[in-house]
Protein backbone atom coordinates (compact mmCIF):
# COMPACT_ATOMS: atom_id res chain seq x y z
CA UNK A 1 0.00 0.00 0.00
CA UNK A 2 2.62 2.47 0.81
CA UNK A 3 4.59 1.56 -2.60
CA UNK A 4 1.07 1.95 -4.18
CA UNK A 5 0.35 5.38 -2.49
CA UNK A 6 4.18 6.52 -3.46
CA UNK A 7 3.43 5.78 -7.05
CA UNK A 8 0.41 7.76 -6.93
CA UNK A 9 1.68 10.83 -5.20
CA UNK A 10 4.64 10.37 -8.12
CA UNK A 11 2.09 11.80 -10.39
CA UNK A 12 -0.48 13.77 -8.59
CA UNK A 13 -1.11 17.32 -8.49
CA UNK A 14 1.67 18.27 -6.49
CA UNK A 15 4.75 16.78 -8.53
CA UNK A 16 3.42 17.94 -11.74
CA UNK A 17 2.16 20.81 -11.55
CA UNK A 18 3.46 22.44 -8.88
CA UNK A 19 7.25 21.39 -8.58
CA UNK A 20 7.33 21.48 -12.62
CA UNK A 21 5.91 25.22 -13.05
CA UNK A 22 8.85 26.98 -12.95
CA UNK A 23 10.31 25.40 -15.50
CA UNK A 24 7.80 26.17 -18.22
CA UNK A 25 6.98 29.72 -16.36
CA UNK A 26 9.46 31.41 -18.89
CA UNK A 27 8.88 29.21 -22.12
CA UNK A 28 4.74 30.05 -22.08
CA UNK A 29 5.26 33.36 -21.64
CA UNK A 30 7.85 33.49 -24.47
CA UNK A 31 5.74 30.90 -26.74
CA UNK A 32 2.16 33.22 -26.22
CA UNK A 33 3.72 36.53 -25.34
CA UNK A 34 1.72 36.78 -22.12
CA UNK A 35 3.17 38.11 -18.92
CA UNK A 36 4.80 36.56 -16.50
CA UNK A 37 2.00 38.03 -14.31
CA UNK A 38 -0.86 36.46 -16.41
CA UNK A 39 1.08 32.96 -16.48
CA UNK A 40 1.41 32.74 -12.87
CA UNK A 41 -2.36 33.33 -12.66
CA UNK A 42 -3.37 29.72 -14.13
CA UNK A 43 -1.13 28.47 -10.66
CA UNK A 44 -3.29 31.31 -8.68
CA UNK A 45 -6.29 29.49 -9.84
CA UNK A 46 -4.95 25.86 -9.29
CA UNK A 47 -3.98 27.07 -5.60
CA UNK A 48 -7.72 28.72 -5.51
CA UNK A 49 -8.97 25.25 -6.22
CA UNK A 50 -7.17 23.50 -3.52
CA UNK A 51 -8.48 26.04 -1.24
CA UNK A 52 -11.94 26.09 -2.34
CA UNK A 53 -12.12 21.56 -2.06
CA UNK A 54 -9.73 21.86 1.04
CA UNK A 55 -12.24 22.06 4.24
CA UNK A 56 -14.90 20.03 2.84
CA UNK A 57 -12.77 17.47 2.12
CA UNK A 58 -11.88 18.07 5.65
CA UNK A 59 -14.94 17.98 6.67
CA UNK A 60 -15.48 14.72 4.89
CA UNK A 61 -12.74 13.16 5.93
CA UNK A 62 -13.94 14.11 9.80
CA UNK A 63 -16.88 12.26 9.42
CA UNK A 64 -15.75 8.98 7.19
CA UNK A 65 -12.49 8.90 9.68
CA UNK A 66 -9.60 6.64 10.38
CA UNK A 67 -11.62 3.39 9.02
CA UNK A 68 -12.28 4.68 5.58
CA UNK A 69 -9.45 6.35 5.51
CA UNK A 70 -7.25 4.55 3.19
CA UNK A 71 -10.01 3.85 1.02
CA UNK A 72 -11.15 6.79 0.30
CA UNK A 73 -7.59 7.85 0.20
CA UNK A 74 -7.27 5.52 -2.79
CA UNK A 75 -10.58 5.89 -4.11
CA UNK A 76 -9.80 10.18 -4.37
CA UNK A 77 -6.59 8.71 -6.54
CA UNK A 78 -8.47 7.30 -9.02
CA UNK A 79 -10.93 9.92 -8.97
CA UNK A 80 -7.84 11.93 -11.49
CA UNK A 81 -10.98 13.52 -13.39
CA UNK A 82 -12.11 15.40 -10.39
CA UNK A 83 -10.37 18.44 -9.61
CA UNK A 84 -11.20 16.98 -5.96
CA UNK A 85 -8.44 14.50 -6.16
CA UNK A 86 -5.89 17.14 -6.62
CA UNK A 87 -6.08 17.68 -2.51
CA UNK A 88 -5.92 14.24 -1.63
CA UNK A 89 -2.36 14.28 -0.78
CA UNK A 90 -2.61 17.37 1.50
CA UNK A 91 -4.67 14.91 3.68
CA UNK A 92 -2.03 12.52 3.86
CA UNK A 93 -1.17 13.05 7.49
CA UNK A 94 -4.59 12.48 8.03
CA UNK A 95 -3.82 8.62 7.88
CA UNK A 96 -3.18 9.00 11.69
CA UNK A 97 -6.11 10.17 13.34
CA UNK A 98 -7.64 7.51 15.12
CA UNK A 99 -11.81 7.75 14.73
CA UNK A 100 -13.60 6.03 17.43
CA UNK A 101 -16.97 7.32 15.96
CA UNK A 102 -18.81 4.30 14.01
CA UNK A 103 -22.23 4.54 12.48
CA UNK A 104 -24.19 5.85 10.09
CA UNK A 105 -22.30 9.57 10.08
CA UNK A 106 -19.72 7.93 8.64
CA UNK A 107 -21.94 5.90 6.13
CA UNK A 108 -23.21 9.03 5.15
CA UNK A 109 -19.68 10.27 4.26
CA UNK A 110 -18.91 7.69 2.32
CA UNK A 111 -21.77 7.72 0.43
CA UNK A 112 -21.60 11.62 -0.58
CA UNK A 113 -18.04 11.01 -1.81
CA UNK A 114 -19.43 7.83 -3.87
CA UNK A 115 -21.80 9.81 -5.35
CA UNK A 116 -19.58 11.56 -7.06
CA UNK A 117 -18.61 8.30 -8.39
CA UNK A 118 -21.07 7.74 -11.23
CA UNK A 119 -18.73 8.47 -13.94
CA UNK A 120 -17.20 5.59 -14.11
CA UNK A 121 -18.58 2.45 -15.38
CA UNK A 122 -19.41 -0.54 -13.02
CA UNK A 123 -17.34 -3.05 -14.81
CA UNK A 124 -14.24 -0.79 -15.35
CA UNK A 125 -14.14 -0.13 -11.32
CA UNK A 126 -14.87 -3.31 -10.73
CA UNK A 127 -11.70 -3.69 -12.94
CA UNK A 128 -10.08 -1.71 -11.43
CA UNK A 129 -10.61 -2.57 -7.71
CA UNK A 130 -9.68 -5.97 -8.39
CA UNK A 131 -6.36 -4.90 -10.38
CA UNK A 132 -5.48 -3.18 -6.98
CA UNK A 133 -6.00 -6.52 -4.89
CA UNK A 134 -9.37 -4.77 -3.83
CA UNK A 135 -11.24 -8.24 -4.23
CA UNK A 136 -14.97 -8.15 -3.18
CA UNK A 137 -16.82 -10.69 -1.72
CA UNK A 138 -20.63 -10.77 -2.94
CA UNK A 139 -20.10 -8.32 -6.23
CA UNK A 140 -19.28 -11.63 -8.11
CA UNK A 141 -22.93 -13.04 -7.89
CA UNK A 142 -26.17 -11.19 -9.28
CA UNK A 143 -28.70 -11.37 -6.49
CA UNK A 144 -29.62 -7.96 -5.39
CA UNK A 145 -28.44 -6.95 -1.99
CA UNK A 146 -30.73 -5.94 0.53
CA UNK A 147 -30.63 -4.01 3.40
CA UNK A 148 -29.34 -5.89 6.39
CA UNK A 149 -32.27 -5.28 9.41
CA UNK A 150 -29.13 -6.45 11.90
CA UNK A 151 -28.06 -3.60 13.71
CA UNK A 152 -24.97 -4.33 14.35
CA UNK A 153 -24.43 -5.01 10.59
CA UNK A 154 -22.12 -1.97 9.44
CA UNK A 155 -24.06 -1.80 5.93
CA UNK A 156 -27.41 -1.42 8.03
CA UNK A 157 -27.59 2.21 7.26
CA UNK A 158 -27.22 1.93 3.70
CA UNK A 159 -29.49 1.68 1.19
CA UNK A 160 -28.99 0.40 -2.10
CA UNK A 161 -31.62 0.09 -4.82
CA UNK A 162 -31.39 -3.32 -6.53
CA UNK A 163 -32.37 -2.38 -9.81
CA UNK A 164 -28.96 -0.30 -10.42
CA UNK A 165 -26.79 -1.53 -7.48
CA UNK A 166 -23.15 -1.56 -7.10
CA UNK A 167 -22.59 -3.45 -4.36
CA UNK A 168 -18.70 -3.31 -5.64
CA UNK A 169 -18.13 -0.16 -4.94
CA UNK A 170 -19.28 -0.20 -1.65
CA UNK A 171 -17.78 -2.99 -0.41
CA UNK A 172 -14.53 -2.62 -1.98
CA UNK A 173 -14.52 0.83 0.19
CA UNK A 174 -13.94 -1.80 2.88
CA UNK A 175 -11.07 -3.04 2.93
CA UNK A 176 -9.36 -6.21 4.49
CA UNK A 177 -8.51 -4.62 7.94
CA UNK A 178 -4.73 -4.03 7.98
CA UNK A 179 -3.11 -5.87 10.59
CA UNK A 180 -0.77 -3.03 11.95
CA UNK A 181 -4.17 -1.46 12.79
CA UNK A 182 -5.46 -2.83 15.09
CA UNK A 183 -8.42 -0.18 16.07
CA UNK A 184 -10.12 -1.32 12.92
CA UNK A 185 -12.50 -3.26 14.46
CA UNK A 186 -14.81 -2.91 11.87
CA UNK A 187 -15.48 -6.11 10.77
CA UNK A 188 -12.95 -6.66 8.41
CA UNK A 189 -13.19 -8.63 5.36
CA UNK A 190 -16.54 -11.00 4.95
CA UNK A 191 -18.46 -9.14 7.50
CA UNK A 192 -21.46 -8.20 4.92
CA UNK A 193 -21.69 -11.49 4.16
CA UNK A 194 -22.41 -12.76 7.72
CA UNK A 195 -25.00 -10.04 8.09
CA UNK A 196 -27.02 -10.44 4.80
CA UNK B 1 -11.04 10.92 21.08
CA UNK B 2 -10.15 14.21 22.98
CA UNK B 3 -10.29 17.86 21.62
CA UNK B 4 -11.60 20.67 20.35
CA UNK B 5 -15.01 21.84 18.65
CA UNK B 6 -14.34 23.01 15.10
CA UNK B 7 -16.07 26.23 15.97
CA UNK B 8 -13.83 26.12 19.49
CA UNK B 9 -10.81 25.65 17.35
CA UNK B 10 -11.96 28.46 14.98
CA UNK B 11 -12.13 30.70 17.86
CA UNK B 12 -9.26 30.51 19.33
CA UNK B 13 -6.14 32.74 19.16
CA UNK B 14 -3.65 29.98 18.50
CA UNK B 15 -5.38 28.81 15.49
CA UNK B 16 -5.25 32.04 13.58
CA UNK B 17 -1.98 32.51 14.85
CA UNK B 18 -0.13 28.92 13.14
CA UNK B 19 -2.74 30.38 9.97
CA UNK B 20 -1.17 33.57 9.80
CA UNK B 21 2.74 32.39 9.78
CA UNK B 22 1.49 29.48 7.05
CA UNK B 23 -0.34 32.31 5.30
CA UNK B 24 2.86 34.59 5.32
CA UNK B 25 5.42 31.64 5.16
CA UNK B 26 3.16 30.38 1.95
CA UNK B 27 3.66 33.26 -0.17
CA UNK B 28 6.69 33.60 -0.18
CA UNK B 29 7.85 29.95 -0.86
CA UNK B 30 4.79 29.47 -3.48
CA UNK B 31 5.88 32.80 -4.96
CA UNK B 32 9.56 31.32 -5.13
CA UNK B 33 8.40 27.75 -6.32
CA UNK B 34 6.63 29.07 -9.40
CA UNK B 35 9.31 31.71 -10.74
CA UNK B 36 12.78 29.93 -9.31
CA UNK B 37 13.75 28.49 -12.90
CA UNK B 38 12.89 32.01 -14.28
CA UNK B 39 14.55 33.78 -11.93
CA UNK B 40 17.88 31.90 -12.20
CA UNK B 41 17.78 31.68 -16.28
CA UNK B 42 17.31 35.69 -16.08
CA UNK B 43 20.16 35.67 -14.18
CA UNK B 44 22.29 33.84 -16.60
CA UNK B 45 22.23 30.86 -15.20
CA UNK B 46 21.75 28.12 -18.04
CA UNK B 47 18.11 26.27 -18.17
CA UNK B 48 19.28 22.81 -17.37
CA UNK B 49 21.37 23.99 -14.03
CA UNK B 50 18.02 26.27 -12.92
CA UNK B 51 16.37 22.72 -13.67
CA UNK B 52 18.98 21.17 -11.28
CA UNK B 53 18.05 24.09 -8.66
CA UNK B 54 14.38 23.58 -8.41
CA UNK B 55 15.39 19.75 -7.55
CA UNK B 56 17.85 20.50 -5.35
CA UNK B 57 14.78 22.16 -3.97
CA UNK B 58 12.77 19.25 -4.48
CA UNK B 59 15.28 17.03 -2.25
CA UNK B 60 15.72 19.83 0.57
CA UNK B 61 11.76 19.31 0.75
CA UNK B 62 12.16 15.63 1.95
CA UNK B 63 14.84 16.21 4.12
CA UNK B 64 13.26 18.75 5.54
CA UNK B 65 10.44 16.89 6.15
CA UNK B 66 12.60 14.05 7.76
CA UNK B 67 14.31 15.91 9.56
CA UNK B 68 11.51 18.52 11.30
CA UNK B 69 9.67 15.36 12.34
CA UNK B 70 13.50 14.23 14.27
CA UNK B 71 12.96 17.58 15.59
CA UNK B 72 8.96 17.63 16.83
CA UNK B 73 9.85 14.35 18.86
CA UNK B 74 12.60 16.12 20.89
CA UNK B 75 11.72 20.06 20.82
CA UNK B 76 8.86 22.18 21.45
CA UNK B 77 7.00 22.44 17.60
CA UNK B 78 6.69 26.44 17.99
CA UNK B 79 10.95 26.48 18.23
CA UNK B 80 11.02 24.45 15.85
CA UNK B 81 8.81 26.40 13.34
CA UNK B 82 10.85 29.53 14.47
CA UNK B 83 14.29 28.02 13.13
CA UNK B 84 12.24 26.58 10.12
CA UNK B 85 10.70 29.72 9.12
CA UNK B 86 14.22 31.82 9.81
CA UNK B 87 16.02 29.35 7.57
CA UNK B 88 13.29 29.90 4.79
CA UNK B 89 13.84 33.60 5.10
CA UNK B 90 17.25 33.56 4.96
CA UNK B 91 17.12 31.27 1.29
CA UNK B 92 14.62 33.96 -0.01
CA UNK B 93 17.21 36.89 0.76
CA UNK B 94 19.84 34.66 -0.28
CA UNK B 95 17.52 34.16 -3.83
CA UNK B 96 17.22 38.24 -4.00
CA UNK B 97 20.72 38.16 -4.63
CA UNK B 98 21.68 34.93 -6.34
CA UNK B 99 23.57 35.52 -9.74
CA UNK B 100 25.54 31.98 -9.33
CA UNK B 101 24.35 28.49 -9.60
CA UNK B 102 25.55 27.39 -5.88
CA UNK B 103 24.09 30.18 -4.77
CA UNK B 104 20.83 29.73 -6.29
CA UNK B 105 21.22 25.99 -5.07
CA UNK B 106 21.99 27.01 -1.55
CA UNK B 107 19.04 29.44 -1.45
CA UNK B 108 16.41 27.01 -2.85
CA UNK B 109 17.86 23.99 -0.80
CA UNK B 110 17.01 26.47 2.49
CA UNK B 111 13.80 27.26 1.26
CA UNK B 112 12.66 23.99 1.01
CA UNK B 113 14.00 23.00 3.93
CA UNK B 114 12.09 25.01 5.17
CA UNK B 115 9.29 24.58 3.10
CA UNK B 116 9.12 20.89 3.78
CA UNK B 117 9.61 21.48 7.58
CA UNK B 118 7.00 23.67 7.89
CA UNK B 119 4.21 20.61 5.90
CA UNK B 120 4.97 18.59 9.23
CA UNK B 121 4.92 21.58 12.08
CA UNK B 122 1.52 22.44 10.96
CA UNK B 123 -0.55 19.07 11.45
CA UNK B 124 1.60 18.75 14.37
CA UNK B 125 0.71 22.24 16.08
CA UNK B 126 -3.04 21.58 15.46
CA UNK B 127 -3.05 18.27 16.91
CA UNK B 128 -0.87 19.42 20.05
CA UNK B 129 -3.69 22.57 20.55
CA UNK B 130 -6.57 21.23 19.70
CA UNK B 131 -6.71 17.08 19.63
CA UNK B 132 -8.10 14.90 16.76
CA UNK B 133 -11.57 15.72 17.26
CA UNK B 134 -11.53 18.44 14.77
CA UNK B 135 -8.29 17.83 13.51
CA UNK B 136 -9.12 17.17 9.93
CA UNK B 137 -11.31 20.13 9.39
CA UNK B 138 -8.74 22.84 10.86
CA UNK B 139 -6.03 21.14 9.40
CA UNK B 140 -8.23 21.84 6.11
CA UNK B 141 -8.25 25.46 7.01
CA UNK B 142 -4.43 25.65 7.08
CA UNK B 143 -4.85 24.25 3.80
CA UNK B 144 -6.86 26.93 2.32
CA UNK B 145 -4.69 29.49 3.89
CA UNK B 146 -1.73 28.18 2.37
CA UNK B 147 -3.40 27.74 -0.88
CA UNK B 148 -4.91 31.38 -0.89
CA UNK B 149 -1.39 32.71 -0.14
CA UNK B 150 -0.07 29.95 -3.10
CA UNK B 151 -2.28 31.66 -5.33
CA UNK B 152 -1.01 35.31 -4.67
CA UNK B 153 2.47 34.43 -4.51
CA UNK B 154 3.25 33.48 -7.60
CA UNK B 155 1.11 36.27 -8.89
CA UNK B 156 2.62 39.57 -7.46
CA UNK B 157 6.14 37.80 -7.95
CA UNK B 158 4.53 37.57 -11.93
CA UNK B 159 3.30 41.28 -11.49
CA UNK B 160 6.83 42.11 -9.75
CA UNK B 161 8.65 41.10 -12.06
CA UNK B 162 6.80 42.61 -14.75
CA UNK B 163 6.58 46.08 -13.23
CA UNK B 164 10.18 46.14 -12.76
CA UNK B 165 12.20 43.66 -14.57
CA UNK B 166 13.58 42.62 -11.41
CA UNK B 167 12.48 39.89 -8.67
CA UNK B 168 15.02 41.17 -6.06
CA UNK B 169 12.81 43.92 -4.35
CA UNK B 170 9.58 41.64 -3.56
CA UNK B 171 12.00 38.64 -2.53
CA UNK B 172 13.65 40.92 0.34
CA UNK B 173 10.15 42.04 1.35
CA UNK B 174 8.72 38.49 1.26
CA UNK B 175 11.87 37.47 3.25
CA UNK B 176 10.68 40.14 5.88
CA UNK B 177 6.91 38.71 5.77
CA UNK B 178 8.64 35.20 6.31
CA UNK B 179 10.48 36.22 9.03
CA UNK B 180 7.53 38.16 11.02
CA UNK B 181 5.79 34.77 10.92
CA UNK B 182 9.05 33.14 12.28
CA UNK B 183 8.01 36.06 15.22
CA UNK B 184 4.34 35.01 15.48
CA UNK B 185 5.52 31.50 16.31
CA UNK B 186 7.06 32.81 19.24
CA UNK B 187 3.57 34.05 20.25
CA UNK B 188 2.12 30.03 20.17
CA UNK B 189 1.86 29.09 24.30
CA UNK B 190 2.80 25.88 25.97
CA UNK B 191 0.16 22.66 24.77
CA UNK B 192 -2.88 22.18 26.63
CA UNK B 193 -1.96 18.99 28.40
CA UNK B 194 -5.63 17.65 28.14
CA UNK B 195 -4.87 16.61 24.67
CA UNK B 196 -1.50 15.58 24.97
CA UNK B 197 -1.72 13.78 27.79
CA UNK B 198 -5.25 12.01 26.41
CA UNK B 199 -2.62 10.98 23.57
CA UNK B 200 0.28 9.39 25.09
Amino acid sequence: MAAASSACVLVSFASLLVYTFAIFLKPLAAEFGWSREAISTAFGVAALAVAACSPPLGWLRSLSGQAHHSALYHHFRMRVRFSLAANAPSMAPLRDVPDSRRGGKRHRATGLLASADHMVPGTARRGIFRLAGWECDGCHGSSPHRRSSDPKCRMAGVVRDPRRHRPCRWIAMRFPRPRAFPWFSFGGYGSERRCR
Amino acid sequence: MSGVAVSEGLRSRIFWIVVAGLFLMSISQNGVITHLAALLTDRGISAANAALAVSAMGGSILAGRLFTGWLLDRYFAPRVAVCLFVLSALGTFLLADAHSLPVGVGAAALIGFGMGGEGDVTPYLLSRYFGLRSFSTLYAFTWTAYAIAGAVGPIIMGRAFDATGSYRVLLIQLGVATLAAASLMLFLPRYKLAFTAGED
